[in-house]
């Protein structure tokens, strides 16, 4: 079986781990726990043609106002030799969406085009929802998600490895 | 750190192993692992076993440091619940892993790292909720922009009103008083003035509802007689009571009083009162006093009617509110207007009401007593021009200025007026406010510069409070309002003949 090296990326808060999490133990922690570093975790896609089993990094997230410039240095390391990446911005914090945009783009400034998808995650919170889905890349596909509620999540993941498992 | 000799190099080796955990991992070509060393037997981390295959959580790492001569170094990674540094020495064909327990110094930044993103969280927080404050304040103002715009727009709505009411009612108020001077035995001069009051009223609670909160509004305190209002109150009403079947007492303070505040409001004050009373009494008694004491009036309308639960008293009060039988005529402004009327003349206004007994309001309002005695006024001596496009005011006060002494000369245009004015020497010119072809003002500014020894007057029926503020700019001796009470009128024109210091606006 193949296996593929996941980034989850974006700025901090914005519920990365909470997502991974969700996807491989199909659990919810309400607090907040920020992230220094990564974990690394495993989960094989099987509901598709050619199974794959992704390496999910879940990284720490970046500083959307980049006022702490140290994460950014860590993230591009980890990212070096990613197969895939998601990228994850909070639909409630304008603000995250140019920040996972931006690590997009850097990334694919240094490397190579490798398949992505955005989450625009925490969609449960309708009330405070202020994400604009016209401003998305078309080389993306857009999933509104929710860790809390499991919105769209196997269906994010899945079509990823399946974009993988075909390359 | 300059090159330092082996012994060195190898004691500061040896304390570093001391003190920290290292695990270095040597791999082959496919990744299985050759060797594990530690350098505290005490680490142990169950998954990496001599032989096997390198987990696949260290195995991704090893792509991401293909085609790196140097050593790459990947910064806290968890592993088997530590968190390591993880160097990669070597290449795909023969690599070594080092990994070094970084876990306190993680927990140590982990925890001001938290620190820093809730309070930044929080920061976003507080710039989202003062980002949207702004919006709903913008939002806010514009809705009070409007609500003020249409407020206005209503404003000058019912003081326009107010003007085309105003000088009808005006000219038959005079009529209905010449004509009770030349008949003093008949009704129908009184039947006539009953109902321009009626509606003059009505007009006036329509503008004063209008101006609420107003404070530029002025009051126009005259002289005029206790005695002589209450009897006008009581020729106004007596024929409704008397249609009722009820017995209608009226009485002032003994004597002829003489007082100066503003006669109007104060006939609106009693009107609005006594025909609330009239409205709301089916049978029995209604009873007016007035009485002037100490620079005081004191007013007390009491009436035997259905009463007022004392639960509803002061919904009596609110705008077009009714309370009890809802069979009854009127706006619902009477009660609301004259609390606000009496506290504009510095005034207050109380009830006590019993239901199935009958109500009482009194009221004391600060009105002074005249100065002097009132005496005829003496006769006047000029001629004058009179411009006003309504023929029956140009003829009633014709007749009124003739009766003074004056010789009366009247326009009904400003194009006339202006004609007039240059082929005759008027020292005094009176003209309506709005013409048909022009205002009041344009013909003053007009013969300002040419004739500025004209002494004019302006008169008009209009609620806008700003009209008099404007006529002083214009050099205007005085601005009075419809409908015109005579002495005032008097005054300000024997004043005008005598080139006296100017009067107020009305």
């Amino acid at each position: 079986m193949r296996t593929a090296k996941v980034c989850m990326v974006g700025a901090f808060g914005v519920g990365k781990t909470s997502l991974v999490r969700r996807y491989i133990h199909q659990q919810f922690d309400e607090s907040y726990h920020t992230t220094l570093g990564v974990k690394i975790d495993t989960r094989v896609v099987d509901n598709i043609e050619k199974p794959i089993k992704l390496v999910l990094w879940d990284m720490e997230g970046a500083d959307p106002f980049e006022k702490d410039k140290r994460p950014l240095a860590r993230i591009r390391s980890y990212m070096k030799g990613a197969h895939g990446l998601i990228l994850v911005a909070d639909g409630t914090r304008p603000a995250t969406v140019k920040t996972a945009l931006g690590l997009y783009h850097d990334f694919c400034r240094e490397f190579q085009y490798v398949p992505a998808i955005m989450l625009a995650n925490k969609a449960d919170l309708t009330a405070e929802w202020r994400f604009d889905d016209s401003v998305m890349p078309d080389a993306l596909t857009l999933y509104h998600t929710s860790a809390l509620n499991g919105q769209n999540i196997d269906a994010a993941f899945t079509a990823l490895g399946k974009a993988l498992s075909e390359l | 750190m300059k090159r330092v000799s082996q012994r060195a190099a190898h004691y500061i080796r040896d304390e570093l192993l001391k003190r920290e955990h290292f695990i270095v991992i040597a791999l082959d070509a496919r990744q299985n692992i050759l060797s594990v060393n530690r350098s505290t037997p005490d680490w142990k981390l169950p998954g990496l076993i001599r032989g096997s295959v390198l987990p696949d959580t260290l195995s991704s790492l090893l792509g991401a440091a293909v085609g790196s001569d140097d050593p790459v170094v990947f910064s806290y990674v968890e592993f088997e619940g530590y968190f390591v540094d993880i160097h990669v020495l070597g290449n795909e064909a023969s690599a070594d892993l080092v990994l070094h327990d970084v876990t306190e110094a993680h927990e140590q930044e982990q925890t001001l790292q938290q620190r820093a993103h809730e309070n930044s969280l929080l920061s976003e927080q507080r710039a989202a909720l003062n980002s949207e404050l702004a919006e709903l304040n913008q939002e806010l103002f514009l809705r009070r922009q409007q609500a003020e715009k249409a407020s206005t727009a209503k404003s000058r709505f019912i003081a326009s009103m107010s003007h085309e009411f105003r000088s009808p009612i005006a000219s038959i108020m005079g009529y209905a008083d010449l004509l009770r001077t030349e008949l003093p035995d008949s009704e129908n001069p009184l039947a006539l003035q009953r109902a321009s009051w009626h509606l003059l009223t009505l007009v006036e609670n329509l503008l004063e509802q209008a101006r609420e909160g107003d404070e530029s509004v002025k009051l126009n305190p005259t002289r005029f007689s206790l005695d002589r209002l209450v009897d006008d109150i009581d020729a106004l009403f007596r024929t409704q009571a008397t249609a009722k079947a009820l017995d209608l007492e009226t009485r002032s303070s003994p004597g002829k009083i003489e007082v100066e505040c503003d006669e109007l409001r104060l006939r609106q004050i009693l009107i609005n009162l006594v025909s609330n009373a009239l409205r709301y009494t089916q049978q029995g008694q209604i009873s007016v006093h007035v009485k002037h004491h100490e620079d005081k009036l004191y007013i007390r309308v009491r009436d035997s009617g259905q009463g007022i639960a004392a639960e509803d008293i002061e919904r009596i009060f609110e705008p077009f509110t009714r309370v009890g039988e809802s069979n009854t005529s009127g706006a619902g402004l009477g009660l609301t207007i004259t609390r606000q009327l009496i506290n504009r003349m510095g005034g207050k206004l109380k009830v006590e009401s019993k239901p199935g007994v009958g109500s009482e309001f009194r009221a004391d309002i600060p009105c002074p007593r005249a100065q002097d005695e009132h005496k005829e006024p003496p006769q006047l001596a000029g001629t004058l021009l009179w411009v006003d496009d309504d023929q029956d005011i140009l003829s009633l006060y014709q007749l009124m200025l003739e009766g003074w002494g004056l010789h009366v000369l009247t326009a009904s245009s400003v194009t006339q007026a202006k004609d007039m004015i240059n082929r005759h020497n008027f020292p005094v010119v009176v003209t309506d406010m709005h013409l048909t072809d022009g205002d009041g003002l344009e013909l003053f500014n007009y013969f300002k510069t040419t004739q500025p020894d004209i002494v004019g007057i302006i008169i008009s029926g209009s609620g806008f409070v700003d009209l008099p503020l404007e006529a002083a700019a214009s050099g205007i001796r005085a601005f009075l309002q419809k409908p015109l009470d005579a002495d005032v009128l008097y005054t300000e024109i024997a004043a005008a003949f005598a080139g006296g210091s100017p009067g107020q606006s009305v």
